[in-house]
């Protein structure tokens, strides 16, 4: 079990490197995009029962941006959900731990995503149905910015704050790429704020790689639904990975995978 | 048959506090009591079906059932990846009930015509489709459906037949259901369309030809312990229906005959031949138009005989 949330952090991204590599899959860069935002979010944010997955009283947290499937693979298991060694099934022929998020046989993962614009309207229903029961269950949902362009996710928007939905928090990793060019010159998302206050979000923007930061995001008070506007950089953590459009398919490998892991490395240290 | 199987929904949420009925800003004149009666059990989703489908999902999550209401193609084509991706995929306990089967609002124009939604919906794993005919089979539908820990399809259609036309009894499931049997040809159709085969028995009756009627109120998972010694006994088939005849009911028998070795003299299917309608009308001016009516029905037996 790790200390510090940095540490899960620091496991997280060699992790996805590892199973990047060793699958050779793609998306390592949208992996280490958000390897802070997941540690911080599953060691110091959500009640959840890792011994447990199933258990009432669970926080949820669903992953909406589901080809990151190997960065929430390798947090679960670093929160003990399952042993690090099943993550070697990863994208490997009759596994079943697929390269986008799936919940089937994975202990923790609540929900399978894959197709972008499909995980916050699960997450307003979850957050809806706890909130008619009268519990006190916390949602969150992450997306990424290019999953932004879906417009199925500005109809939860405006569902969630009509409904009052204080117990959802959405994070967005905006670390500025999509998967052939910038958000800028794709479909240009700013002023993203003002678009989020605009629909009655509470809004907060942060460095989605600084753990203070995001715990103090977290637990700032919300009596609207909560989007947490997470600046990131794709790649963080290895220098020549970092806001490369092509490390948003290409696998790690040969050189190119040993000097990531001894970025990785160093960056503990 | 839209306010029998709302009034059904009314009476079994009494007694289930699980039970969500979700509607996409549509029921006008047939929600309103239930919202009235079970203020936590509804929620207008607004004009978003692929919102309406995902938040079903996430209730559905919880071990809610939940039941997406509105009409045509809206929740059914417009949310078809979130019917298969998040509903489907997590055996979400989901009724998605549509309003206006076929040309059910023929005048309102293409966009309006629901006449591809089984054959598309079909194709989805896992899912359980009802295409009943009279009320009494939506009622069914709607009780099986609530039972059943997966999506299910329940098609309504303003028109429907009414079951004192036949004399077998009341339906006490969604099976295959033989409503008039017949000596050597049938017609075999879905929802409320069936009424164009009575009218087409009435006719036969008169000149002393008994012709066979089958309803298939659900037509996924299909029940083929009964159906196929029904198909069996009968030399000629007549489909009807008010879909497209790519992979619609005329598929479902043709593929049932060929899988099961029956080989009657003629099948006649009668459909949408794979096309729109841009001339609108009301439902029974558009089924003449599309020659799936009595009349055509009629023509068909006759030039076998």
């Amino acid at each position: 079990m790790f200390k510090h949330s940095q540490d899960l952090a620091n496991f997280v991204r060699k992790s996805v490197v590892q199973m990047t590599h060793d699958g050779n899959s793609s998306h390592v860069g949208s992996c280490l995009s958000i390897a802070d935002i997941l540690a911080v979010t599953y060691f110091d944010y959500l009640n959840i029962f890792p011994n447990e997955p199933s258990h009432k009283d669970r926080d949820w947290f669903i992953l909406s941006k589901g080809h990151a499937g190997a960065a929430i693979y390798a947090t679960l298991s670093g929160m003990g959900y399952f042993n690090k060694n099943f993550l070697k099934q990863h994208y490997q022929n009759g596994s079943m731990m697929s390269g986008h998020v799936s919940h089937k046989s994975i202990p923790g993962v609540e929900f399978s995503t894959g197709s972008l614009g499909h995980g916050l309207p699960v997450a307003c229903g979850i957050a809806h149905g706890h909130k008619l029961d009268g519990n006190n269950n916390k949602v969150v949902c992450l997306l990424s910015d290019g999953e932004c362009n879906e417009g199925s996710n500005w109809e939860a928007v405006l569902y969630a704050s009509h409904f009052d939905l204080s117990n959802l928090t959405v994070i967005v990793d905006y670390n500025k790429l999509q998967s052939l060019d910038s958000t800028e010159n794709t479909i240009s998302l700013e002023p993203f704020v003002d678009k989020w206050s605009s629909f009655e979000w509470d809004v907060i923007e942060c460095d989605g790689h600084n753990h203070d930061e995001l715990k103090s995001a977290f637990t700032k008070k919300n009596n609207k639904p909560k989007v947490i506007i997470a600046h990131t950089t794709k790649g963080h953590g290895v220098s020549f990975m970092e806001n490369k459009v092509l490390w948003h398919y290409r696998s790690p490998q040969g050189e190119e995978y040993d000097d990531a892991m001894i970025e990785l490395e160093n960056y503990e240290k | 048959m839209r306010n029998s199987i709302v009034n059904k929904l009314e009476e079994l949420t009494k007694d289930d506090s699980s039970i969500m009925f979700l509607v996409g800003d549509l029921g006008f004149g047939v929600i309103e009591r239930f919202q009235k009666k079970f203020k936590k059990q509804f929620i207008n989703v607004g004009v978003a079906e692929q919102n309406l489908t995902g938040v079903a999902t996430g209730l559905g999550l919880l071990g809610k059932k939940v039941i997406t209401y509105s009409i045509g193609n809206f929740n059914t084509l417009r949310c078809l990846e979130q019917i298969r991706n998040d509903a489907l995929y997590h055996n979400i306990n989901l009724t998605i009930v549509s309003v206006g089967g076929g040309f059910s609002y023929g005048q309102l124009g293409y966009s309006h015509h629901a006449t591809e939604d089984y054959g598309i919906l079909r194709t989805l794993p896992n899912i359980t489709i009802f295409t009943p005919g009279s009320r009494e089979e939506a009622i069914i539908s709607m009780e099986e459906s609530l039972k059943i820990d997966s999506v299910c399809y329940i098609r309504i259609d303003k028109s429907h037949f009414f079951e004192e036309n036949h004399c077998i009894g009341n339906p006490i499931n969604t099976e295959p259901r033989e409503l008039f049997v017949g000596d050597k040809t049938v017609i075999i159709g879905v929802g409320g369309i069936l009424d164009e085969g009575f009218e087409a028995i009435e006719y036969f009756k008169k000149i002393n030809h008994n012709i066979g009627l089958i309803s298939l109120p659900k037509i996924k998972p299909m029940s083929y312990s009964v159906l196929v010694p029904l198909l069996k006994k009968y030399k000629n088939i007549v489909t009807i229906e008010e879909h497209n005849l790519i992979n619609g009911l005329s598929t479902i028998i043709k593929e049932i005959c060929f899988d099961n070795n029956i080989i009657p003299d003629n099948i006649f299917n009668l459909g949408i031949q794979d096309s729109f309608s841009s001339i609108v009308g009301d439902q029974k001016f558009l089924r003449k138009k599309n020659d799936i009516d009595s009349n055509s029905i009629i023509k068909c037996i006759e030039s076998i005989q």
